[in-house]
């Protein structure tokens, strides 16, 4: 192609003579100018870039016409002014309807062919301006529709976002309903058996054997109990739900920690044989004291609760790869592969435990998941090889990151 | 599962409620009644006693290990045993949500946790003397 300002002017004239002398005549008046022999080469050099074609219609490989119609299959825009030796209309009519902008007769007055040129190239000029300006429209059209797609690929994007926030409300709010309803459940359990007994103590005391009084009031002494605990229990998971575990970070010493718990509950005179062992001696981590605490204490209760009288409890403690691992071994009946995810559930309690009786809301492992969760640990449950015993097992980080955690607003509740 | 109080007992009663102390509590009231009662822990021991059985009512807790209270009652209404027309009487926590299909399985009245003693053995007076 040729510059972007200056007009390239191919001459084919099958005269050397007559071209070269154009040539130079143009050359001087300042075009850039070409000289091709025949059709043939006329092309090629078109087809590097030419705008202009000053040709002569009669020549020894092909008509001039024809050339000219090649050539505005290189180059669309391509101007012509044919040269023509006739003297007839017919080939001026021809060559015009062929698409040259004029013709000149051979031999040709120069001034006339000057004339003929600057206001082809005039042409060829504005042409050139048009398809430029043409050019600019489409790629701002285009810049225009990019910006239209990304606009509406972010909006698609955001809509998709606010759709998943919506679903996760709706998700948060169903469980909401869940743990309303299931608390909903187990107060009025409770309730249901103490207003029961005691409406039948003051209508039928008169009809009703000492051991039956006794028994109907210790009835309602546990469940005064039972109601008790879960109002606590609840109240604590509300509390955390609503604002959080507050974390007071500070060097916490795991074994000192466990001993002191272990003193607390030895108090209690709970029959079991607590042993601690930390293999590498203290372990010192940076995390919430009353926190880890509270968590040994509530999987220490349940070690005591849920084995046998007399049976060994162990404290594990280990320190490696900037985590800190505590173990609480019992000796208790285990528990089964299927519930050990569920019995983190609020509310769930496993089939063998509510069949033996033993007391609890169902909220304690939960509670203690938020607190190791708010403490950036996890917690996990293995059982001994033929499913006897229980291992919590509570991971915690040496350093903890946050300082305050927003508590979990989803505490998953067991179903039915 | 239950005991005879009197020698001529005024009904047949089938308790089924998870619940020890409630199952307690309803079983002592209806037996001081002169009510020969039956006891189920579970749905699936309900549906058992109630065709075996076959009392006079059921009182039915809802929320029930194994088989929940609406599947005792689809399963008494579809089978082919006299247990299909015994009334039924929910005994347990009765929400908005689960009115409605309280109605559509042809339970005959509800009692919602915590109830009145009295006021629950007033009903099973009145429903036993109906159906007699």
């Amino acid at each position: 192609m040729s510059d972007a300002g200056k007009l390239r002017i191919i001459i084919v004239d099958d005269d050397a003579s007559v071209g070269k002398t154009l040539l130079g005549i143009l050359k001087k008046a300042g075009y850039d100018v070409e000289w091709a022999p025949n059709g043939k080469e006329a092309l090629e050099k078109l087809k590097s870039g030419g705008d202009i074609l000053l040709v002569d219609v009669r020549l020894p490989d092909m008509n001039g016409l024809d050339i000219l119609r090649e050539g505005h299959k290189i180059n669309a825009d391509l101007g012509a002014i044919v040269m023509t030796g006739y003297s007839d209309t017919e080939t001026a009519v021809r060559a015009l309807n062929a698409g040259a902008f004029a013709y000149v007769q051979k031999p040709y007055n120069i001034d006339e062919v000057k004339a003929s040129l600057a206001r082809l190239a005039e042409r060829q000029n504005l042409l050139r301006q048009n398809r430029e300006l043409v050019r600019q429209l489409q790629d701002s059209n285009a810049v225009l529709e990019r910006k239209v797609a990304e606009r509406t690929k972010s909006l698609q994007t955001a809509n998709l976002d606010l759709a998943n926030t919506i679903e996760r409300l709706k998700e948060a709010d169903a469980a909401k309903s869940a743990f309303v309803s299931m608390v909903s459940h187990e107060l009025r359990t409770p309730l249901t058996v103490i207003e029961g007994f005691t409406e039948t103590l003051i209508d039928k005391l008169e009809s009703l054997k000492k051991e039956e009084i006794v028994q109907y009031l210790e009835i309602i002494h546990t469940d005064t109990l039972r109601l008790t605990r879960l109002i606590q229990n609840i109240l604590d998971l509300s509390q955390m739900q609503a604002k959080g575990i507050a974390i007071n970070p500070a060097p916490v010493r795991l074994k000192a920690l466990s001993e002191s718990v272990v003193r607390g509950l030895e108090v209690l005179n709970t029959g079991m044989k607590f042993e601690i062992v930390f293999d590498q001696g203290e372990v010192e981590i940076f995390s919430d004291k009353d926190c880890v605490e509270q968590v040994l204490v509530n999987l220490l209760s349940n070690a005591v609760k849920y084995s046998p009288k007399n049976s060994a409890i162990r404290i594990e403690g280990v320190s490696r790869d900037g985590i800190a691992q505590l173990s609480v071994i019992d000796q208790g009946p285990g528990i089964p592969e299927p519930e050990r995810e569920r019995i983190f559930q609020a509310f769930y309690r496993c089939p063998d435990v509510v069949n033996s009786k033993t007391p609890g809301t169902g909220l304690g492992l939960t509670i203690t998941r938020a607190i190791v969760e708010a403490l950036e640990g996890r917690i996990k449950v293995e059982s001994g090889p033929e499913g006897k015993g229980s291992s919590f097992q509570v991971t915690l980080p040496r350093r903890i990151e946050g300082e305050k955690s927003n508590g979990s607003n989803d505490i998953p509740v067991a179903k039915g | 599962m239950g005991q005879t109080i009197s020698q001529s007992p005024k009904g047949k009663v089938l308790i089924v409620e998870d619940d020890p102390h409630t199952q307690l509590l309803l079983s002592k009231n209806l037996e001081m009644s002169g009510y020969e009662v039956f006891t189920a822990s579970d749905g699936e021991e309900g549906v058992r006693l109630a065709l075996e059985k076959i009392p006079d009512l059921i009182l039915l807790d809802l929320l029930l290990p194994r088989i929940d209270g609406w599947e005792v009652c689809r399963r008494l209404r579809d089978s082919s045993s006299a247990a299909r027309d015994v009334p039924i009487m929910i005994v347990s926590i009765i929400g908005k949500d689960n009115m409605r299909p309280a109605q559509t399985m042809g339970a005959i009245t509800f009692f919602n946790k915590p109830f009145q003693v009295n006021a629950l053995l007033n009903e099973v007076g009145k429903i036993l003397h109906h159906h007699a």
